[in-house]
């Protein structure tokens, strides 16, 4: 019992990493433009098949992993520049409609490059299980739990000591004002799609050799990483890692403990329920204004 | 029995009071205008008075009875209809459905009769469509009925509200700030139709800058001032208050009373 | 003259048939568009009347075909009965949803649709005792109306032509009806719509079930009509289809929904060989919609051709 509880909690927080990165991802467009990217599965998606492409042509790891981040910082770039920028006005609605088309776009995308079939990539640094007491994990795993420590902390950092980290703040409180003092929104709104582009392509990299990967995969890698940033309260940087870590616990022992069947539902239970009785999240600040 | 009663009245923000410990009474059938620069505290009021806010503290009675938990649309089915300082048009409706929705508290039939449009639907829709014609007639709009909204000039859209919210034939009618925006004749012709509502027995609460129509045409005036009452009292009164003067009119103050002399004349 | 458009539109799906009556385009592709229709039509009175957005209509449509699947073969239940009790039921199970799910806006009102919409969907999958699971049920029983079996494609269509038609019918008249209104005043200004004396939340739920229990009503007929049902008819990607359809006809325009789904319904007919080619066309149409035309093609266009016709007049004058 103890060790099976052990073994998924750290199948939880494997998962859960990749969430809490993809939920990274949704908070800082959010706040640094309001706009819910649904697109943002695509983003891990692209990164997981690129590298899986570039791997296959026979570019080293290494290099390859580089290029899928850079195609999908690319790709970040022109989701803002064709899609989101030309709308900015638009109402939320609207923007929604516009981020779920740009996912099909992307999906579609895929499909047409890479066909249907599913993908793997080769585990980083071999595939000896390690034990831990009891339970054993995969080096893949401790891969994607550092690689995670690592992004989030390059990302706090980003945030909180750099002058461009700053100045994306400055949008997301107040775009007029951020303008007036000088900021360039619009890079800087660039710069923040192709920073949470840059963090979904590492999730895609980091879970692909563990999970395979498809022109589909983003989808509920997506979605679920929109709910592990509604969990942390929306805009909340650090709560959405808290609720991507959260989530992947909560449905790695739900599948153990109740069925695996419907593992995926558990999110979204989780997130209906939060939304009905707690909708600015466990961790987020009770909203005050309704007019 | 005054139409609106409101005792110690308090409203923050996050700590930032807008309205505090604010007292007053609004007589039926009178025009009473609130005033005070901007940030005073008045739409806030407003919005307090129609179930927007819900206050800090204090009670506000309507008809002698207390507001306080109620909903929008439940203080607006105690008569209580209201214009907006910046616009809330239904944009996508023509003049006449605006007007029409005025009429919602005023009608009853529900989605699936209406889906299915009953005779009881039909003979209702006519009604509504004529109460909706006589509001937009004493307007003088009647004219535009079949326009879309967002075709009308602003002091157009202005009016529209005006009607809109005559239609759901209130007994207290709150108009925020009716004037801003027009021009000069716009404006007088503005403080006739507010006269001319006053006459059919609605008791009209007025917020507004334009001192000659508020000067004009209140039978009383209440000054705000950072969310508390600075004075309160006939138009003249309130003019002659010196605390007022100073704190307020300034250099128009003494404008005023030429000014009124142009303006309309009431009875009482 | 209110229902000139509807009228014609009327006396065209009625022509079709006779003229072709043995075109696979009328009577197989018509009766999937009939279909499409009326769950457009029906996601239209929510999403573009009164402005909820949602990304899980398909899950009604599927309780609707799995009530009259579950009831018809496990239960042998008549159809018509099958069909009532499943309407009763998304009825009542969409009331008590109403009001926490339409209390959220925006993107959270999205994120809790289309969340619903997954739940139900792998409830679907994984419910295999009563569904049949991922391989769906089969044996459905015929339809049978006034005592003549609905059997062949043709009678089938003109079925699902029937009901399609009420279905335009029903949104035309809530369009011109004080409920209408209250809708489209939510839509406008929900704050304006309160002072007005317009209870919203009620509004909203009325409207929100009414649009549930007619997708819930396509529903049962889909499934008397294919006599199979598998989840896969019922996905997160078909809400989406059906978001796509509303918002490229033009939102709050009922024949702008009907226009959205006719050519959504005809595309894949003729991509058939460029089956993969969906995916990306679908999102394309999406976001180049919302982009360049967010009133939608069919709005756009019949306004364009009434200011033509307009100034025309004006020059004849």
């Amino acid at each position: 019992m103890l060790d099976q509880l052990l073994q998924f909690l750290i199948s939880g927080i494997t998962v859960g990493s990749i969430y809490a990165l993809v939920g990274l991802g949704f908070a800082i467009i959010y706040n640094a433009s309001d706009v819910v990217n649904f697109a943002q599965g695509e983003f891990v998606m692209i990164g997981a098949m690129s590298a899986v492409f570039l791997v296959g042509k026979g570019v080293p790891y290494p290099l390859a992993v580089f290029c899928a981040v850079t195609i999908t910082i690319m790709v970040g770039f022109a989701l803002e520049k064709f899609a989101i920028e030309p709308a900015r006005d638009a109402s939320v609605v609207t923007t929604i409609i516009i981020t779920i088309g740009a996912s099909i776009f992307l999906r579609g995308a895929a499909l047409l490059i890479w066909g249907k079939d599913v993908y793997g990539l080769p585990p980083f640094t071999g595939d000896r299980p390690i034990s831990v007491g009891p339970a054993t994990m995969l080096p893949q795993n401790l891969w994607v739990i550092g690689g995670t420590l690592l992004s989030v902390m390059a990302v706090k950092f980003f945030f909180d000591r750099t002058l461009t980290g700053k100045a994306i703040l400055a949008c997301s409180f107040n775009k007029k004002a951020a303008y007036l003092v000088g900021i360039n929104v619009r890079k800087m709104l660039l710069i923040a799609y192709g920073l949470s582009a840059a963090l979904g392509a590492i999730a895609g990299i980091l879970i692909a050799p563990i999970t395979y990967t498809s022109y589909d995969a983003g989808v509920m890698l997506g979605l679920k990483g929109f709910c592990a940033a509604i969990l942390g309260g929306m805009g909340s940087s650090m709560g959405a890692v808290a609720g991507g870590l959260l989530l992947g616990v909560l449905e790695t022992m739900g599948a153990g403990f109740i069925s695996s069947g419907y593992k995926d539902a558990i999110a979204f239970v989780v997130i209906l329920l939060v939304l009905f009785f707690r909708p600015s999240g466990i961790l987020g600040k009770q909203e005050a204004d309704r007019v | 029995m005054a139409c609106v009663e409101v005792q110690h009245l308090d409203k923050s923000f996050g700590g930032v009071a807008a309205i505090s410990d604010l007292s007053f009474q609004v007589q039926e059938d009178i025009i009473f205008s609130v005033i005070g620069p901007n940030g005073a505290g008045k739409t806030t009021l407003f919005n307090l008075l129609t179930g927007l806010y819900s206050p800090t503290g204090g009670v506000i009675k309507i008809n002698g009875k207390g507001i306080t938990g109620l909903k929008p649309y439940e203080i607006a089915s105690m008569g209580v209809a209201r214009t907006f300082q910046n616009l809330q048009v239904f944009m996508n409706m023509t003049v006449l459905e605006n007007v029409m929705v005025g009429c919602h508290m005023r009608s009853r039939s529900g989605l699936v009769a209406g889906a299915l449009r009953l005779p009881s639907v039909l003979r209702e829709e006519k009604q509504v469509r004529e109460m909706a014609m006589e509001a937009l007639e004493f307007c003088d709009m009647a004219d535009l009925a079949g326009r879309d909204a967002d075709s009308l000039a602003y002091g157009l859209l202005k009016k529209l509200e005006i009607a809109r919210a005559l239609a759901a034939a209130p007994g207290l009618l709150l108009m925020d700030e009716p004037a801003a925006g027009l021009n000069d004749t716009e404006t007088l012709m503005l403080g006739r139709l507010i006269e001319r509502i006053s006459e059919r027995g609605v008791t009209v609460l007025l917020v507004e800058h334009n001192m000659g129509l508020v000067m004009g045409i209140s039978h009383e005036v209440l000054v705000l001032n950072y969310g508390r009452l600075l004075a309160q009292g006939s138009p003249e009164e309130v003019q002659r208050n010196p605390e007022v003067i100073t704190a307020y009119l300034g250099d128009e103050g003494r404008e005023i009373p030429h000014r009124r002399l142009s303006g309309c004349n009431r009875p009482g | 003259m209110r229902l000139a458009g509807f009228y014609l539109f009327a006396l065209f799906t009625g022509i079709l048939p006779v003229l072709f009556p043995d075109s696979y385009y009328v009577t197989v592709v018509g009766v999937t568009i009939c279909t499409n229709i009326i769950l457009a039509v029906s996601l239209n009175l929510l999403m573009g009347y009164a402005g909820q957005i949602s990304l899980g209509h398909a899950a009604f449509f599927g309780l609707g075909a799995y009530a009259s699947a579950i009831l018809t073969t496990r239960y042998s239940l008549d159809p018509w009965v099958a069909m009532s009790i499943g309407a009763v039921l998304v009825g009542i199970f969409s009331l008590v949803l109403a009001r926490p799910i339409l209390r959220l806006k925006g993107h959270y009102l999205a994120m809790a649709t289309l969340g619903f919409g997954i739940i139900i969907h792998i409830l679907f999958v994984q419910m295999d005792s009563l569904t049949g699971g991922p391989d769906g049920m089969s044996g459905i029983p015929v339809l049978r109306l006034f005592g003549i079996p609905i059997d062949s494609d043709l009678k089938w269509y003109v079925v699902m032509a029937s009901a399609m038609l009420f279905s335009i019918w029903l949104s035309l008249n809530i369009a011109d009806s004080r409920a209408g209104r209250a809708l489209a005043a939510v839509h406008g200004s929900e704050a304006a719509a309160q002072t007005m004396g317009v209870d919203t939340a009620r509004v909203k739920s009325h409207v929100f079930v009414f649009s549930a229990v007619m997708a819930a009503l396509a529903g049962s007929l889909f499934a008397h009509q294919q006599s199979f049902v598998s989840p896969e008819s019922f996905s997160f990607f078909f809400s989406i289809e059906l978001v796509t359809m509303v918002v490229l006809g033009g939102l709050a325009s009922t024949f702008g929904a009907v226009f959205g789904a006719i050519v959504l319904s005809l595309l894949p007919e003729f991509l058939l060989v460029f089956e993969d080619f969906e995916v990306i066309i679908y999102g394309t149409i999406l976001m180049a919609m919302m982009i360049f035309l967010p009133q939608g093609l069919f709005v756009t266009l019949s306004r364009k051709l009434h200011c033509m016709f307009a100034s025309r007049l004006q020059g004849t004058k």
